[in-house]
């Protein structure tokens, strides 16, 4: 039945097309909108002071390598896989509040920013840096796989689309596939794609073009060296058709690659159409290689492996000797007065970022929101440091009026638009009644929180907000679950001890009763003994 | 402190709400209630009138008794799309009183007992119907004939409404002149007398046409709410698609003779329930195949209970037979949807 | 008028017969009872919160499990897990939802026990009474509590001479960072 399904939602959604750009279900069609791509990336001046929280993918607190007035180089780790973005000296390390779109305070580490030169600063302790021996990637033995991967997560490379996942984590799975697959010849059909991620589907967020028009050559570069190393059968770049500047840029640079390289599997440019979310991981690999990937499945567990554009990038930059401590971001919307896509270095404040670029008047007027306008939220400390998640930051005359959530009517134009065939509907309807257990059946994690569903509520409800308070609530509930496990096998554990304990004593007491019982005698003549022995040795030293 | 983190109004220009789509319903059953009064004269109007007017106001109570805010719930239209709905199914000439107990049923048993707008699984509007149809059958099965349409004023009308009110029709025999069965309630007659229906609907005792322009009219109001995207196209079209040649296989090979195609899908509720109550979101199977079977088990079970069961049109009852399904027909579509 | 009743008794048999073959079908299900009941009494331990508290009146949550199962007592007596507790619970033995039985104390949010350790004096009695030993110390030293091990009993309370032990709101930090519920 399921295949029967199957079958249908390929004749249906793909029209009996089996080549790329393949349908996605469901996403909207929105105006791109997308503001100050007829100017060049500027990189902001440094701030006084950089704030860079403590933090990894997990969430999990870092370890600080450093210590309070130690002095930094531009760099050099701070916590594990954590380069210093600028020189300076530690100021603290303290709890400060954090990019997030529940203000949470955290543990982060501040830097007081020496502008003025590379000279006259004691280095501290500097991390071992590979750049220098892996100059050529030319071999493609594991060695030098795992020594690049070690040099991208020495260099802090995660993801620049928004989730910011390990870089290195992500390829390190792959290698390790890929070789395992060269090992024992399986199926060739499992060797990987690498889909590098152009799509920037949001509205009004234009980073990744702007880095498109600017860098075509170096992110060619970089796409070249990933193929290269992860050795993959396809490669493909995915830009949507709204972009007619960047996708001419990066057809002349990959133009200008295939000059100069000979290779069999030429990077291939995708256009496809505009529709949001096509640049979210799963949508788009089912655009690319019309593989949807289930839950509880990974795209690598399909050969697929997704990056974004500006990850690409970042990877050549790592080849070039450069860690990841800046990124581009879009200061946009409709009441920035100078929009434009500036590169920034992590942990500058929002209202440096503001200031430097003749958006002061931002700061006061509007509304500010980081992210875009489905996936954001909106910012009221404009001293939150960004972050490699920050894409954007945008301006607004008002915050969203406050419209009253109504009652589903169950008009399933949230079932129409979502991209991962959920029922939003009908999630909302098991959250509201705390029914946890029932929407993860209905693959509540499988929700990618885009946010189509909000859009097109004609009753208002916030209903990726639901989806992502019942994530929160059920990754509790595991916790707990998890907790409860190992306090019921502490507890085991502690009642065989304390019996043991208890057989062991009492074989104790049943052997020494057995032991007096049996030699009454001996236990006396020693007793004895022991007088006559002490009485002996006063005696002795009476003598003496 | 609001958590809001899709901004809405950045990305949609013209925003929508239950509201908007209420109205888009209730433009889409104007060209309907038009051939309606051209058919059957003022009655229809003074039904959608009544009904809209005392649901509205009791919809308002109850709000208040539920401590719910007037501005948000009681001003959707929801409850107006309901009341015009029920208006629009029952006979123009039932009495106000009538009326007013299925709108008491429509608003309270419908809608509230459930917890109000959205949580209701039975189609309100036809939990009403099948109540009064229960109730007072001999009122609901009552029709003007369409010819003698020009001797019927709104006054009378609204006499003849306000008057009747649990007597039988021959106290009022100058009505009983220019009241006429619905094509329907007349071929139900002949089946119960035995006759043959070919050689009746030959003999056009009763006429059929008006009722057909009244189906395009609801057609066309229909097709709007297509275009408007306000329902999909699933479950008109397999309502009537199923409805249809269920009709086909039966005239064909069928023991017993029903009436042909044309005569099946236009005359009785088929096409106003198909586009305008079997629709009604809140009630229906949510997911694209889902809606499928939702679709295709009104129109076995209309057409079941229009030619076999003891009723003239089962349309209703099909309704709300599919609304208990809803639930089941959901959760088996997620089943089988999982690899 | 013969066939009516022929075919109401032929129902009735139907139904008869249908109804006493489902009954064998679970009372057989309900045979080697032994190892039946222990495993029921492993679900039920295992939806019990494992604070291992001893609120219940039973000395942990294993035997107050065998006491539902076996003894039948009422499925309302642990605070800790409160009413999804008394719920899951309910559902798995075909009982009613009842409310929490307050005598036995109030459902808390997550909670942990610190000892205050300028005023330990190191008698062990805390780490004795500790049901999932998560007190680590030894005599005359100072105790300190492995904070992501302990259940927020209360049991280490009384025992102490000096009453140096408090109980604090357990850790939230980004890790298990909750979302808000959206204002409906």
């Amino acid at each position: 039945m399921s295949k029967l399904l199957k079958k249908i939602e390929r004749v249906v959604f793909n029209r009996g097309n089996n080549e790329a750009p393949f349908k996605f279900h469901g996403g909207l069609e929105l105006a791109p909108n997308k503001l100050g791509l007829d100017k060049s990336i500027q990189t902001i001046p440094l701030p006084n002071e950089l704030v860079i929280p403590l933090l990894n993918y997990h969430k999990q607190l870092l370890e600080p390598v450093v210590s309070i007035g130690d002095h930094v180089q531009k760099g050099q780790w701070l916590a594990h896989n954590l380069p210093c973005p600028a020189n300076g000296t530690v100021r603290c390390l303290e709890e400060r509040e954090v990019m997030q779109a529940q203000p949470l305070l955290t543990q982060c580490i501040v830097i007081d920013v020496i502008v003025s030169s590379k000279t006259a600063i004691p280095s501290g302790t500097s991390p071992t840096n590979n750049c220098n021996t892996i100059s050529g990637y030319n071999d493609n033995d594991n060695s030098t796989n795992n020594l690049w991967l070690e040099t991208l997560q020495q260099h802090g490379l995660t993801g620049l689309g928004g989730a910011a996942f390990p870089t290195a984590a992500k390829l390190q799975t792959w290698v390790n596939a890929n070789n395992a697959n060269t090992k024992k010849a399986v199926n060739t059909s499992q060797l990987a794609t690498l889909i590098i991620n152009a799509a920037e589907c949001e509205p009004s967020i234009a980073c990744d073009e702007a880095l498109m028009q600017a860098h075509a050559d170096e992110i060619v570069k970089g796409i070249e060296l990933l193929k290269n190393r992860v050795q993959c059968e396809r490669c493909v770049i995915a830009i949507e058709d709204s972009k007619p500047r960047a996708i001419a840029k990066i057809k002349l640079a990959l133009e200008k690659q295939l000059t100069t390289t000979k290779t069999d599997t030429p990077i291939e440019l995708l256009t496809i159409p505009t529709r949001y979310p096509s640049g979210a991981e799963s949508v788009l690999i089912k655009i690319v290689t019309g593989q949807s990937i289930p839950k509880s499945k990974l795209p690598i567990d399909f050969g697929v492996v997704c990056l974004n554009v500006g990850t690409a990038y970042a990877v050549w930059q790592s080849y070039q000797g450069e860690p990841l401590t800046s990124r581009i971001i879009s200061l946009t919307g409709p009441a920035m007065p100078n929009p434009c896509n500036v590169r920034v270095s992590f942990g500058t404040s929002i209202e440096h970022v503001l200031k430097s670029t003749g958006n002061e008047s931002a700061l006061k007027n509007y509304t500010i929101r980081a992210g875009g306008p489905l996936t954001g939220f909106p910012v009221r400390n404009m001293q939150l440091p960004v972050s490699s998640k920050t894409n954007c930051i945008s301006a607004h005359t008002s915050n969203a009026s406050a419209t009253v959530a109504q009652p589903c009517i169950r008009c399933n134009a949230c079932v129409d638009v979502c991209p991962e065939y959920l029922l939003p509907q009908q999630l909302h309807w098991h959250i509201s009644a705390a029914n946890w257990q029932q929407s993860r059946a209905q693959n509540l994690f499988d929700c990618i929180e885009c946010g189509c569903c909000d859009v097109v509520c004609p009753s208002n409800i916030e209903l990726s907000n639901y989806f992502r308070y019942a994530k929160a609530q059920l990754l509790e509930l595991d916790w707990q679950e998890e907790q409860a496990k190992i306090a019921q096998i502490r507890y085991e554990n502690r009642n065989k001890r304390l019996e043991r304990l208890k057989a062991e004593r009492e074989k104790e007491i049943a052997f020494r009763k057995s032991k007096l019982a049996t030699k009454p005698a001996q236990g006396e003549n020693n007793i004895a003994d022991a007088i006559a022995r002490a009485k002996a040795r006063q005696r002795n030293k009476k003598k003496s | 402190m609001s958590h809001v983190s899709v901004n809405t109004a950045l990305v949609r220009s013209e925003s929508p709400s239950v509201q908007r789509v209420m109205l888009q319903v209730l433009v889409a059953l104007l060209p309907g209630i038009v051939a309606l009064y051209w058919l059957t004269g003022p009655g229809v109007l003074l039904n959608v009138v009544f009904a809209c007017f005392f649901a509205v106001i009791l919809e308002c109570m109850v709000l208040v008794v539920r401590k719910k805010s007037l501005h948000g719930e009681g001003t959707d239209l929801s409850i107006v799309v309901a009341a015009s709905l029920l208006a629009l199914s029952v006979p123009p000439t039932l009495p106000f009183m009538h009326l007013l107990f299925g709108v008491l049923v429509l608003v309270l048993l419908g809608k509230h007992v459930f917890g109000g707008l959205g949580q209701n699984p039975f189609n309100p509007a036809m939990v009403a119907y099948a109540a009064l149809f229960i109730s007072f059958p001999q009122s609901m099965t009552l029709w003007f004939n369409p010819t003698e349409l020009t001797s019927v004023s709104l006054l009378d009308t609204l006499k003849f409404k306000t008057e009747v009110v649990g007597q039988t029709l021959s106290h009022y025999p100058a009505w009983d002149a220019i009241t006429k069965a619905t094509p329907l309630e007349h071929l139900r007659t002949l089946k119960l007398n035995q006759e043959t229906i070919s050689v009746e609907l030959a003999n056009h005792t009763v006429s059929q046409a008006p009722w057909i322009i009244v189906s395009a009219c609801f057609f066309i109001g229909g097709v709007y709410l297509l275009w408007r995207k306000v329902i999909q196209w699933q479950i008109p079209v397999t309502v009537i698609a199923s409805f249809a040649i269920v009709s086909l296989v039966w005239a064909t090979f069928g023991t017993n003779s029903i009436p042909n195609i044309g005569y099946s899908l236009f005359s009785g509720a088929l096409i106003f329930g198909a586009f305008f109550i079997a629709t009604d979101p809140v009630t229906a199977a949510s997911s694209t195949a889902g809606r499928i079977v939702y679709g295709t088990g009104i129109g076995l079970l209309a057409f079941i209970i229009r030619y076999f069961g003891g009723y003239p049109d089962g349309f209703a009852f099909a309704v709300l037979l599919m609304n208990l399904c809803v639930p089941t027909i959901d959760y088996a579509v997620l089943k089988l949807s999982q690899p | 008028m013969a066939t009516t009743l022929l075919t109401v008794i032929v129902c009735f048999a139907i139904l008869y017969i249908a109804g006493a073959w489902l009954t064998h079908i679970h009372s057989a299900a309900n045979q080697n009872s032994s190892d039946k009941q222990q495993s029921l009494i492993n679900t039920v331990n295992e939806l019990l919160p494992q604070t291992q508290c001893a609120q219940c009146g039973y000395p942990g949550c294993r035997p107050y499990a065998e006491a539902i199962v076996k003894n039948g007592i009422d499925i309302n007596l642990c605070p800790p897990g409160g009413d999804q507790t008394i719920e899951a619970l309910a559902n798995l033995l075909g009982q009613p939802v009842i409310p929490l039985n307050t005598e036995m104390g109030e459902n808390k949010p997550p909670q942990v026990a610190i000892i205050v350790e300028k005023d330990c004096i190191g008698c062990t009695l805390c780490i004795q009474a500790c049901p999932v030993d998560a007190i680590v110390g030894a005599a005359t030293f100072m105790h300190t509590v492995i904070e992501q091990d302990c259940t927020g009993c209360e049991l280490c309370l009384p025992p102490c001479p000096v009453d140096c032990i408090e109980l604090v709101p357990g850790k939230t930090g980004i890790s298990n960072w909750a979302w808000p519920k959206p204002a409906s």
